[in-house]
C-alpha cells in the first residue's frame, strides 16, 4: 500500500514542490497541512505514515507542533521530519534528542527529497 | 673604590644638579656657621667626582681651588666615613702632601661625609694650619653643619622630584578622568579605594558613596542569584586571579542591572597582594545590537531560502523531466536557471556560514572521528563533480582519531577539494591525506592546477577573495569558501596554509591539535561505521 506523508508549510509553492517530488519521483502519497494547527486535526483524522514538518511557521511553529503531537497518544507514534531554512547545528542535535526523526535542509533537491525521507524514516526503497 | 660603586655614586652627584654651578648663598652660610662653631681658619663644602674637586662654598680661603688626588677629602668620599687629622706633617697618610709640605702648610684636618641617595658625594671639612686635637664637641658640630649641608644639597632634586610625582598623578587623575571605562581599585580588603567619574556614572552614585564599600558585595548584591561557585569575580577576588573580557552583569545604586564586560587584577606590591583593579564597560547597546542581528540573519535566511526552495524545486522537477519531457532549448535553459539558483543557494550558505563563525556563534561539536572516515564524507561529496571535470581523486588516511565536528570539518575538506577540482585540469589527480604527525592532525589536499601568484597568496583567506576576478562567474564560488575554511578550523584551534606554484599547482594544508576535550573519556577503538 502506498506510504502517506503529511506536508505541513505555510508556504503553499514549497507545499506544491513537495508534493510533485514526493508523488512524482518517490511513488509517496501526500496530503497538506498549511499551518501547525491544521497539521494537528489532519494527522489525527487521518494518520498519515508520516509528518514533514517545516519549522518555522506563524503562530504555531514545527517544533510546538510537534510537542503537542508527541503530546496526544493518537499521534505520539506517528514519526516527524522536520524542514528548516536555518538548521544550527546545536538546534538539530536538540530536536534529533527530542525524537524528531530527521531534520532537512531548506533548500532541497526535489530529486533527493524522497530519498532523503525514505532514508530517514528507514523505509525501504 | 671599584668601578661599578664609583659610576653609582658619581650618578648620584650628577643628579644633584650642582657640579659647575656658581656658588649659593645657602651655601655660604653654612661654611660661615661652621667656620664660627669650630674656630678654624677655613671650611669648605666640596663635591667629589672622578676627576676633581668642586668647591660650592667656601670661607677664609681667598683662592679655593683644591687640587683632587692632593686633597684630604678625596679619602673622606672614598672610605664614606669621617676623617680626623691632629697634626698632618706626622701622620703617614699626609705628611707628603702638598698642602701640607707646601702652602698652605696645613696641619689640622677635620671632613665630614655629605651623602645622597645613599651616595656619599662631597664633603664639608674644615682646616687649620696649627696641629689641633678635634673634641667630640667639634665632632657634633661637623655632623650637624653636614646634616644642614644634605638637606640643602637635595633640595633642588627634591623639588625635582615632587613635580614629577606631581605631573605624573596629574597624568594618571586626567586618564582616569578622562577614560570611557569604569575603573575602580580596591585596598587590601577588597573595598572600594578608588573609582573614576565614568565609573560613578555607569554604577549611578557619586564617588562617596562608593568608597569604602565591599567590591563584590557592591556590584552583586546578596539579594542576586551570585553564588561563589558561579561568580567569575567573586572567584577571582578570593583566589586572587586575573580575569580579561570577562561577561557579566553588575546592579546600579537604583537597582538596575546592566551588562558588562570586565577585566580584573590583582595589584602586587612587594609580594603581597595590595588590592585589586577592575576594568567594565557597559555593554548592554552591544548586546542588544548583536541580538538584532542575529535576529535579522535569522529572518533573512528564512525569507531567502524560502523562496529559493521553491525555485529550486521547480527547477529540480522540471530539469529532471518529473513533469515532462522538455525541448533541447528549453531543457538548456531550465539547466542554466537551476544551476544559478543552486549557486545563489551556496551564497545565501556561505554567507549565513560566515556571519556565525565571524559572531562565535556556531557551535563546536567535539566527538572522536577516524581520519579515514571524515575524508570519506568529504570524497563523497565532490566525486561527481570530480568525475564530471574528469579529474581523479586519490587519498592517503589513517585511522587515527581526530576530536573535532566532522559536519564542519567534512565541509572544510569539501570546500579545498572542490576548489582543487575547479582548478584542475582534465586528466590530472586531486589527492587528499589525512595523518597524525608530532601529535597534530594534518589534512593536506595537493592539486596541480594553475596554482596561486605569489602576490595573491594573502589574501585567498579573505572575504569575497577571488585569484581572478572571472572566478566567480567561471568557477562558480562565492569567494567565501576559504575564508569559511579558516573560520572553522581557527574554531578547532587549527591553523591553514597554502603553498602555491604558480603554474604547478596547490597544497592546501590544515593542522588540528590533538587534543580531546577535559572531562572527554577516551572512547577506546572505535568500529568502522559499516560495522555499527
Amino acid at each position: 500500500m502506498t506510504r502517506c506523508v503529511l506536508v505541513v508549510d505555510d508556504e503553499p509553492d514549497i507545499r506544491a514542490v513537495a508534493r510533485l517530488s514526493l508523488e512524482r519521483v518517490g511513488g509517496l502519497r501526500v496530503i497538506e497541512a498549511s499551518s501547525g494547527m491544521e497539521a494537528l486535526d489532519i494527522v489525527a483524522s487521518s494518520q498519515p505514515d508520516a509528518v514533514l514538518l517545516d519549522v518555522m511557521m506563524p503562530r504555531v511553529d514545527g517544533p510546538t507542533t510537534y510537542a503537542l503531537l508527541q503530546a496526544d497518544p493518537r499521534t505520539r507514534d506517528i514519526p516527524v521530519l522536520l524542514l528548516t531554512a536555518r538548521a544550527d547545528a546545536t538546534e538539530r542535535e536538540r530536536w534529533l534528542a527530542e525524537g524528531v526523526r530527521g531534520v532537512l535542509a531548506k533548500p532541497f533537491d526535489p530529486m533527493e527529497l524522497p530519498r532523503l525521507v525514505s532514508e530517514s524514516l528507514g523505509w525501504g526503497p | 673604590m671599584t668601578t661599578s660603586r664609583e659610576h653609582t655614586r658619581v650618578k648620584a652627584l650628577r643628579a644633584l644638579g650642582l657640579l659647575d654651578q656658581p656658588g649659593q648663598e645657602r651655601f655660604r652660610r653654612i661654611v660661615d656657621r661652621a667656620k664660627h662653631l669650630l674656630d678654624v681658619p677655613v671650611v669648605y663644602i666640596n663635591l667629589v667626582d672622578e676627576t676633581r674637586l668642586w668647591v660650592v662654598a667656601c670661607t677664609g680661603q681667598t683662592d679655593p681651588a683644591l687640587d683632587h688626588d692632593a686633597s684630604f677629602c678625596h679619602f673622606v668620599v672614598v672610605d664614606d666615613a669621617p676623617v680626623l687629622v691632629g697634626d698632618a706633617s706626622t701622620d703617614p697618610r699626609f705628611c707628603d702632601n702638598p698642602l701640607v709640605v707646601g702652602p698652605p702648610r696645613l696641619r689640622a684636618y677635620a671632613g665630614y661625609p655629605l651623602r645622597w641617595d645613599g651616595q656619599a658625594v662631597g664633603t664639608l671639612c674644615a682646616f687649620d694650619v696649627v696641629p689641633r686635637t678635634w673634641s667630640r664637641a667639634d665632632l657634633e658640630v661637623l655632623a650637624d653643619m653636614s646634616a644642614w649641608a644634605e638637606l640643602e644639597l637635595g633640595a633642588e632634586e627634591v623639588q625635582r622630584r615632587l613635580a614629577a610625582a606631581e605631573l605624573a598623578q596629574r597624568l594618571t587623575d586626567s586618564v582616569l578622568r578622562s577614560a570611557g571605562d569604569g575603573i575602580c581599585a580596591t585596598d587590601g580588603e577588597g573595598r572600594l579605594a578608588l573609582v573614576n567619574p565614568a565609573a560613578c556614572d555607569l554604577l549611578a552614585a557619586p564617588a562617596e558613596k562608593l568608597l569604602g564599600q565591599p567590591l563584590h558585595e557592591l556590584l552583586h548584591p546578596q539579594d542576586s542569584s551570585c553564588s561563589d561557585d558561579d561568580c567569575a569575580l567573586g572567584a577571582a577576588l578570593r583566589d586572587e586571579q586575573m580575569l580579561v573580557g570577562v561577561d557579566d552583569a553588575f546592579r546600579r545604586q537604583d537597582g538596575e542591572v546592566f551588562l558588562v564586560q570586565l577585566s580584573f587584577a590583582p595589584l602586587r606590591q612587594d609580594d603581597r597582594t595590595a588590592g585589586a583593579v577592575l576594568v567594565f564597560q557597559d555593554v548592554s547597546q552591544r548586546r542588544e545590537v548583536e541580538r538584532l542581528k542575529d535576529e535579522f540573519v535569522s529572518v533573512v535566511s528564512h525569507e531567502l531560502r524560502t523562496p529559493l526552495t521553491s525555485m529550486r524545486g521547480s527547477l529540480g522537477l522540471l530539469a529532471a523531466g518529473v513533469v515532462a519531457e522538455l525541448p533541447p532549448e528549453v531543457q538548456s535553459l531550465v539547466d542554466i536557471a537551476l544551476t544559478n539558483t543552486d549557486r545563489l543557494g551556496r551564497l545565501v550558505a556561505d554567507i549565513l556560514d560566515l556571519e556565525r563563525l565571524s559572531a562565535g556563534h556556531m557551535h563546536v561539536v567535539r566527538r572522536p572521528h577516524r581520519l579515514s572516515d571524515l575524508v570519506a564524507l568529504a570524497l563523497a561529496a565532490v566525486e561527481g563533480m570530480a568525475a564530471q571535470a574528469g579529474v581523479r581523486l586519490e587519498q592517503e588516511t589513517s585511522d587515527d582519531i581526530c576530536w573535532g565536528d566532522a559536519d564542519r570539518l567534512a565541509q572544510v575538506l569539501v570546500n579545498l577539494l572542490g576548489n582543487a577540482v575547479r582548478f584542475s585540469h582534465s586528466g590530472s589527480a586531486v589527492r587528499v591525506t589525512a595523518r597524525m604527525r608530532e601529535g597534530e592532525i594534518r589534512f593536506e589536499v595537493c592539486d596541480k592546477g594553475r596554482g596561486i601568484p605569489p602576490d595573491r597568496v594573502e589574501q585567498i583567506f579573505e572575504r569575497f577573495a577571488q585569484v581572478d576576478v572571472s572566478d566567480a562567474r567561471e568557477k562558480q564560488g562565492s569567494g567565501l569558501g576559504l575564508a569559511i575554511c579558516q573560520s572553522i578550523v581557527h574554531a578547532h584551534g587549527g591553523r591553514i596554509d597554502v603553498d602555491s606554484i604558480l603554474g604547478h599547482g596547490s597544497t592546501f594544508t590544515v593542522v588540528l591539535p590533538q587534543r580531546r576535550p577535559r572531562n572527554e573519556p577516551w572512547p577506546g577503538p572505535l568500529r568502522r561505521k559499516e560495522e555499527t
